[in-house]
């Protein structure tokens, strides 16, 4: 998966999610705009990589909670796809990696 | 009368007829009373004695045989009966008449234990048994119990509260138990208490909307549909109203820390909020710190759990409520919640939202890690098949569904995330599964 293409996805997901919220059209992200300055406050942005992390199958952010954050939407990218490439997977992306099932039962309730 | 097996000898029913059903075995009442009338071999009152049933017949035969006659019984939930080594699953060859005393024997069930080996709570037969209406104190003019004897239908594990509540209402209430077996399909299951003539029945809410999909479910001439082990929210109350136009609908609530509960029958999610100020069933209830505060009555065994209780009797139930239209209503257990960057989501409260919402039957709303906020509400949901916009594309559903979330819900408490399933997961007590948060 190429950076455009990656950049590409996260805009259709960022527009998606932004209509749901707002009557005005999404902000243009080029690769200087400032994700602080997109409109999208922290909830709006950690629901972005919720849906990124089922449309694309990564979450970079939960990998490495440590990373200094993103400040541009150049660098929101990048950390996509830097693990993408790092996978680099033949297969289809949703089945590179088998995700944590947060519905399985942990417990058995009485 | 303090045991199980002297209060059924005492209605003296035909002993040809027929009190458990299990598709594959049928109990007698001529059985069981002899059972009650046997000596236990190789136990005495001293004795702890542990039960691993194979299906509900064996159970009622072994609490028949032991109840009165051992110091405690101990019923195993099928889920963790491979962990016995020491455990009864069928009553042993008979030999004596039964010619001690009648003792008072603990009853320990199984309860929400979050991890690990499971939890057991001590229970009297006598308050266990409270509720149960006697077939003399039957009132006519009670739709539940008007008619030919009821039969009641088994979905729960016999081995558990809700189940022993079923067994014991079957055994004590005049009527027949069908049930049968639990590995069978969930639709054959209701099939099977359809053809068996079920008129009165059980279950967890989660439960009560796999048997609205069930076909057979219109094939149920129910006159009492009972709901427990979960808040039974409006939306299922009012669809159970239609699906069973002659039935009562009773809503249960149970405290298994405080070893018992109410019964609410008005069809109206909660309870009515006068019950603060005189409850039923010799109970007291009161609201303190936004959760409802219990105090059971005198015959309630507190052993082992004196310290859940405060100075003046009551216990902390860990639900939490609030007051709405002269109802206290339930909004969810304490330890459900979920943190949303510092705010407190209560995911019952987002699942209650959701199942307003006409083409959702059932859902479920889990936390969701998130390394920006902590965690973000997950939704889960099963669309109702008798939905007109069933069949719409899901995108278009799961936008329609956070609209819905937009205008009813507080932005920390609206699902990031939506996604369409055939149905949930559900646990062994048939409760949707909870991860902790």
């Amino acid at each position: 998966m190429t950076t455009d293409t990656v950049a590409d996805q996260i805009r259709v997901t960022f527009n998606a999610l932004w209509s749901e919220d707002h009557d005005e059209p999404p902000p243009p992200l080029s690769d200087e705009t400032v994700l602080l300055e997109t409109g999208f406050d922290s909830m709006a942005f950690a629901v972005l990589i919720a849906q990124l992390d089922d449309d694309l199958g990564v979450d970079p952010f939960a990998i490495d909670p440590d990373a200094e954050p993103p400040i541009t939407f150049a660098e929101f990218v990048g950390f996509y796809t830097r693990l993408l490439e790092a996978d680099q997977p033949a297969i289809p992306l949703a089945a590179a990696e088998p995700r944590e099932d947060l519905t399985a039962p942990a417990f058995v309730d009485g | 009368m303090a045991s199980l097996g002297l209060r059924f000898r005492a209605r003296a029913l035909p002993p040809g007829q027929v009190v458990i059903d299990t598709g594959g075995a049928r109990v007698t009442a001529g059985e069981l009373a002899d059972l009650a009338a046997s000596a236990p071999p190789g136990c005495g009152p001293q004795d702890i004695v542990t039960l691993a049933p194979a299906h509900v017949g064996d159970l009622a035969r072994l609490v028949a045989l032991l109840d009165g006659k051992v110091a405690a019984l101990r019923f195993l939930p099928a889920d963790l009966a491979a962990q016995a080594t020491h455990a009864l699953a069928a009553p042993p060859a008979l030999v004596y008449p039964y010619e001690g005393a009648a003792v008072a024997t603990r009853w320990d069930l199984a309860t929400s234990g979050s991890t690990g080996a499971p939890k057991f709570f001590a229970h009297a037969f006598a308050s266990l048994a409270r509720s149960v209406p006697t077939p003399r104190d039957r009132a006519p003019s009670d739709p539940a119990q008007r008619g030919s004897a009821p039969v009641w239908g088994m979905l729960y594990d016999p081995c558990r509260f809700a189940g022993l509540q079923v067994l014991l209402h079957a055994l004590l209430g005049g009527s027949r138990l069908v049930a049968p077996a639990a590995d069978l399909p969930f639709a054959q299951r209701i099939a099977a208490l359809a053809a068996g003539g079920v008129t009165h029945l059980s279950a967890t809410p989660s439960l009560w909307r796999r048997v609205l999909m069930a076909p057979a479910a219109r094939d149920l001439a129910l006159r009492q549909v009972t709901l427990g082990g979960e808040t039974a929210d409006q939306p299922l109350l009012d669809r159970l109203a239609r699906q069973f136009p002659a039935a009562r609908i009773s809503h249960h609530y149970a405290s298994t820390e405080a070893g018992t509960g109410f019964s609410v029958h008005d069809g109206i999610a909660g309870f009515p909020q006068e019950w603060l100020d005189r409850a039923p069933h010799a109970l007291a209830l009161r609201i303190r710190d936004d959760m409802l505060w219990i105090r059971p009555d005198p015959q309630t065994l507190r052993a082992g759990r004196e310290a859940l209780f405060d100075a003046d009797g009551f216990l902390c139930t860990q639900d939490r409520v609030e007051l709405a239209q002269g109802r206290v209503r339930f909004l969810g257990r304490a330890g459900n919640v979920i943190n949303v960057g510092g705010a407190k989501v209560h995911p019952e409260r987002v699942e209650a939202v959701l199942k307003q919402h006409p083409a959702v039957l059932d859902c479920q709303v889990v936390p969701r890690p998130s390394a920006m906020l902590g965690a973000l509400i997950a939704a889960r949901v099963v669309l109702d098949p008798g939905d007109a916009a069933n069949g719409a594309p899901p995108a278009d559903t799961i936008a329609a569904l956070k609209r819905w979330c937009r205008e009813h819900l507080p932005r920390e408490a609206r699902p990031a995330t939506i996604e369409i399933a055939p149905e949930l997961a559900l646990t062994r007590a048939g409760k949707v599964a909870r991860v902790p948060a």
